[in-house]
């Protein structure tokens, strides 16, 4: 079947874009080199296309591989072995743990004074430190801990201050 | 379908061996830099860039959906680092800069030679420049690395119909600049 000028035009761009099947292709290509004024139209962008297509590939530098894998960031946690990772964590989580005791004991022994709150407050510090330490690795496990224990020392020299300004219960009251 | 080698690389990436994702690399880095040499006519910043687009995978690679092809998503971080570039070039350009652009070859060649090749090859690239943006995206990504339009549309972010107005502007544009130079197959 012989393709009009007009379908011509319509089927160029899918023509090009190489959505046209094998046969309407076969029309298209023998009316644009038995008619002139398409030819002129649209062999150029045929002939454009075919040359695209037909590029040399490019040849990316040599030492383009060497440069890329030495650039490559260290994955976290990556070259750390496990057990220090979780060394690391366990000694953040242990000292977490023991302030939290200490610090409960020192409510223990005031008399009810912040114990209480100070010990909720350090068991959700706790908590989020472990959360924490458990999705990173090994440098970020250390410094959860450290941050962890710090915050929890000042909490203890805060609960020792308060419970030295506490009244001192009289002797009767002790009775009672 | 993903390509079960590109999947087991990246499984092996991602279990940390630097090794598999060099064997990544060295097997696309010819058309990732030939990708970003097109778009930037320019082979240095085209190396350094594509150095940046495989650092930018790798550091991005537990986002790649292993049930999809690697190529299309290593290209669109190619894509976007292009892009960022490009944006960076518009900041800093001058009309000095413009001027200093190289010309499209003005002497007819046939690709006979190694020489014509070589001069087929320039005038191309400087034809290429002349296209805007989106059109020497399409064109480079379909008929150079004959990506589909849907792979180029998830790529770059446009829909389909606006890439096939862009491709064919671009083509109706790249045909007449290379006929101008004299440069045809």
């Amino acid at each position: 079947m012989s393709m009009s000028c007009e379908q011509v035009a319509r089927a160029i761009d899918p023509y090009l874009d190489g959505e046209l099947d094998e046969t309407l292709s076969a029309d298209l290509m023998a009316h644009l080199h038995r008619c002139p004024e398409c030819s002129e139209s649209y062999l150029p962008q045929v002939k454009t296309v075919d040359l695209l297509q037909s590029l040399p590939a490019a040849e990316a530098p040599v030492d383009l591989v060497a440069n890329v894998l030495q650039g490559l960031p260290e994955p976290p946690g990556a070259g750390e072995p496990a057990h220090i990772v979780w060394g690391a964590f366990g000694l953040g989580v242990a000292g977490a743990l023991a302030t939290v005791a200490v610090l409960w004991l020192i409510g223990l022994l005031s008399h009810g004074l912040p114990g209480t709150a100070l010990l909720e407050w350090a068991a959700l510090k706790t908590v989020l430190g472990v959360v924490g330490a458990l999705s990173s690795g090994v440098v970020k496990a250390l410094l959860y801990g450290l941050a962890l224990n710090a915050g929890l020392l000042l909490l203890i020299g805060l609960g020792y201050l308060a419970w030295r300004r506490r009244p001192i219960p009289s002797p009767a009251m002790m009775a009672i | 379908m993903p390509d079960p080698q590109d999947a087991r690389l990246v499984a092996q990436t991602l279990r940390g061996d630097r090794d598999a994702f060099g064997v990544l690399v060295t097997k696309y880095r010819d058309q990732v830099y030939g990708y970003l040499l097109r778009m930037l006519g320019d082979s240095e910043q085209a190396g350094d860039l594509a150095q940046e687009a495989f650092i930018r995978a790798y550091t991005r690679i537990e986002t790649y959906d292993t049930s999809r092809p690697f190529r299309p998503w290593l290209f669109a971080i190619a894509h976007n680092a292009c892009t960022d570039c490009l944006r960076r070039r518009r900041h800093e350009s001058s009309l000095e800069d413009e001027t200093t652009m190289e010309p499209v070859a003005d002497e007819r060649s046939s690709p006979t030679t190694a020489a014509d090749l070589a001069g087929l090859q320039e005038g191309i690239a400087a034809a290429l420049q002349k296209l805007n943006e989106a059109e020497r995206t399409v064109i480079v990504l379909k008929h150079i690395h004959g990506f589909q339009y849907d792979e180029i549309s998830s790529m770059v972010g446009m829909p389909e119909g606006t890439l096939k107005s862009h491709a064919c502007r671009g083509r109706r544009k790249l045909a007449a600049l290379l006929q101008a130079a004299g440069v045809e197959a």
